[in-house]
């Protein structure tokens, strides 16, 4: 069982998506040193499963495991604001 | 009242000797002067009192024309805000505190009626009964005033909820949990869900707050739409929360995206120019060479052997400049596909500077100085782009001329971090207030139809793409310089095997010889291929699809097929698809040679099939050494899709 475990939802293979893609796992990479279990999830081919978690936008990554359960929409490039959006890390709060 | 501070009372009484008794009493208070009105029944009493100016009525119980509490209920039914003080006689205790009950401001007992009781009992009725009209006054007021401001607040808070309910953006409020709070109409509409299902779902956090990312919208009919969704840090009742606008930028993207290809279109316009005068050169000396050759090879014993290997190789080095050439202006025509790559900044820079080359020999000279840096991950045409439209902007802020002092200077260097290549220019500078604004679409200061003011703004949309940025310093007068930042390619960089240079042993080394067929529809292609390949090989060839279809139709014992993919009659395609119906066999041994420049037909068929592929122009050398693997591998039946 990893520690981290998360859900990434994309819409189609558009360049947006293998960009969130690519960005997440470099930060899985270099984060969690391959201790993590990363689905990617395209609600074209798999809208049962995002109308079950309620997907309204993509790109969301759903963060389970460690909890709290986080749930974040945005840009991924920048690690440090993905791991404080998913409450890895300390950040300023409210910034 | 009465101007002089008296008051007013009506004194209706029947016993002559009890009124007389209560004038005397009311006559004979000094701190407040009564004006006493005595009559003697009810009916005229309550014309006195229709009349006005009463201040308070002492009202007998026991009256000729009326009898009992029934003449106080009349008083009251006739004046009810004038205090009434009853006169009732002993013994009836309990009547007067009915007549309390019924409105009666006190009660005073004939038989012990005293002046000061009397004049106390009727001076404070009038107080409390001035203090109650007051009150009610001032609650009147304050109920007017209250209304008023309900009425304002209501106001403001309608035309608020309808402007954000009206608002074209779709608006939702997201609490600190990423539970949406609240749903506008339009969020009901992008969203293809009513509000009520919106509200208290989960909906997210943003990565960043006060962020603006661009997402995909799932719309309730499965369709997607491109929006841009702004996140704002707000409250909702009293608490911190997020305001989420989202903006369908579906159409606006597409418009973009035609502005930019238009731009690009003016710009590879004005190179056109350059580009073909950069052929012009080498394509004189080729030919004038080649012709010379035709010309004198006839009289090969006047002419020395070395003389003739000199020309043809000054026309191969012509060549293999247009060549370079071409193979830049092919990297541009991938700008559309980003897709991303490990690419080195030099290279892009050099794509670029070959590009506008013409542009700037004019006008300075050229700089580069390349640190060692590290790859980064882009697509190579369109940072080559990047750079291109740097180095147009840097040529034209010099002026013409002075070549030796105008410079344009590029670095690239690395902090380890990240990578950065700078071009500087020794120009006009730019303005301190055209700073701020050089990067927003549509700002330019050349006249029009020289610029779109689209080129800063998409080299600054391409590189912040790439998770980099685009920095620039000027001083008026001194120059200007634009430093782009990307960061270095994470873990590390493996070189993808370049293809093996083929090495002239292998050339020359003995091969089986092998049965050719090679179909192109330029027969200078197919006739020097043959040229190339037949003192190896057996080579056929046909120079067209059908011509191709005949021969194999009554010869099918060949080792490879060199075919053109792109064919007026029949395709390379099409024949592929003939072989493969009529003899899979053969069909794996279709080579297609290709130009590079795809419909998307056949972009999406060379995607799909395993056959080999060449890339036109090749040299002589490198042909035989690729033929000469080529049947090694389709004789193993193996095919593999990455020779290019």
């Amino acid at each position: 069982m990893s520690n981290y475990t998360l859900r990434l939802y994309i819409s189609g293979k558009t360049k947006q998506s293998e960009r969130a893609i690519a960005d997440l796992y470099r930060i899985c990479e270099e984060e969690f040193k391959g201790d993590y279990e990363l689905a990617i999830i395209d609600v074209l081919e798999n809208p049962e499963m995002a109308d079950a978690e309620k997907i309204r936008v993509t790109p969301t990554l759903i963060k389970d495991l460690p909890p709290p359960i986080r749930r974040i929409i945005g840009d991924l490039t920048s690690k440090e604001r993905v791991l404080i959006g998913l409450e890895l890390r300390a950040g300023e709060k409210g910034k | 009242m009465p101007g002089d501070g008296s008051m007013k009372i009506l004194v209706v009484e029947d016993n002559p000797e009890d009124a007389r008794l209560v004038g005397l009493a009311l006559s004979k208070d000094e701190s407040q002067a009564f004006n006493p009105v005595i009559t003697d029944c009810l009916s005229s009493g309550l014309e006195y009192l229709a009349y006005g100016g009463i201040d308070a009525v002492l009202l007998d119980l026991g009256l000729p024309d009326s009898d009992g509490l029934a003449s106080l209920v009349r008083v009251k039914q006739l004046s009810p805000q004038v205090p009434v003080v009853v006169l009732t006689g002993h013994g009836n205790g309990d009547r007067a505190r009915e007549a309390i009950r019924l409105g009666a401001q006190d009660y005073v007992l004939k038989g012990s009626i005293g002046f000061e009781l009397l004049s106390r009992s009727v001076t404070y009725a009038v107080e409390r009964s001035r203090a109650v009209k007051d009150l009610r006054e001032l609650n009147e007021l304050l109920e007017r005033a209250v209304k008023k401001r309900t009425a304002e607040i209501n106001a403001a808070r309608a035309s608020f909820n309808s402007i954000v309910e009206r608002s074209a953006d779709a608006i939702l409020v997201v609490d600190l949990q990423g539970t949406t709070r609240y749903a506008n109409p339009a969020a009901a509409e992008l969203f293809g869900r009513p509000v009520e299902m919106l509200v208290g779902e989960q909906f997210g956090l943003p990565v960043v707050p006060n962020d603006l990312v661009e997402v995909e919208v799932r719309s309730g009919n499965g369709r997607c739409v491109t929006a841009e969704l702004r996140w704002a840090e707000s409250e909702w009742n009293d608490q911190p929360a997020f305001v989420t606008t989202l903006r369908d930028v579906t159409e606006r993207k597409h418009l973009q995206a035609q502005l930019v290809q238009a731009d690009r279109m003016a710009s590879v316009g004005t190179l056109a120019a350059g580009v073909a005068h950069e052929i012009n050169n080498p394509l004189s000396y080729l030919l004038y060479n080649l012709q010379s050759l035709v010309e004198d090879l006839p009289h090969l014993g006047q002419a020395s052997l070395d003389d003739m290997v000199a020309r043809a190789s000054e026309a191969a080095e012509g060549a293999t400049r247009i060549r370079d050439i071409v193979r830049d202006m092919k990297t541009f025509s991938t700008l559309e596909e980003d897709r991303r790559e490990p690419v080195r900044l030099d290279e892009a820079i050099e794509t670029a500077a070959t590009m506008c080359h013409n542009e700037i020999r004019y006008r300075a000279h050229l700089v580069k100085k390349y640190g060692d840096i590290p790859p980064v991950l882009a697509n190579a045409g369109r940072l080559s782009q990047v750079f291109l439209n740097l180095m147009l902007n840097a040529a034209q802020a010099v002026e013409e001329g002075d070549i030796d002092h105008n410079e344009i200077r590029i670095d690239t260097w690395t902090d380890g971090k990240d990578v950065f290549a700078a071009v500087g220019d020794t120009g006009c500078g730019i303005p301190v207030d055209h700073l701020g604004r050089l990067f927003t679409p549509f700002f330019t200061t050349k006249p029009p139809g020289v610029g779109s003011g689209l080129g800063l703004f998409t080299c600054h949309n391409f590189i912040r793409s790439y998770g980099g940025r685009i920095e620039v310093e000027s001083e008026a007068g001194a120059g200007s310089r634009f430093t782009v930042a990307l960061p270095v390619l994470p873990g590390g960089y493996e070189p993808d095997a370049e293809p093996e240079p083929p090495d002239e042993a292998a050339s020359e080394r003995p091969v089986a010889r092998g049965r050719i067929l090679v179909v192109d529809d330029e027969p200078m292609i197919g006739s020097s291929m043959r040229r190339i390949l037949r003192r190896d090989h057996d080579v056929s060839v046909a120079t067209s699809g059908t011509q191709g279809k005949e021969i194999l139709e009554k010869d099918p014992s060949f080792d490879l097929i060199l075919c053109d993919l792109m064919m007026p009659d029949i395709s390379g395609m099409d024949l592929h698809a003939w072989l493969e119906e009529r003899n899979p066999k053969l069909a794996q041994k279709m080579v297609f040679v290709t130009g590079g420049a795809f419909t998307p037909v056949a972009k999406e068929f060379l995607q799909r099939v395993d056959n080999l592929r060449l890339e036109k122009p090749f040299d002589p050398k490198d042909l035989k050494a690729i033929i000469a693997d080529l049947l090694c591998r389709v004789g193993d039946g193996g095919g593999s899709k990455d020779k290019e």
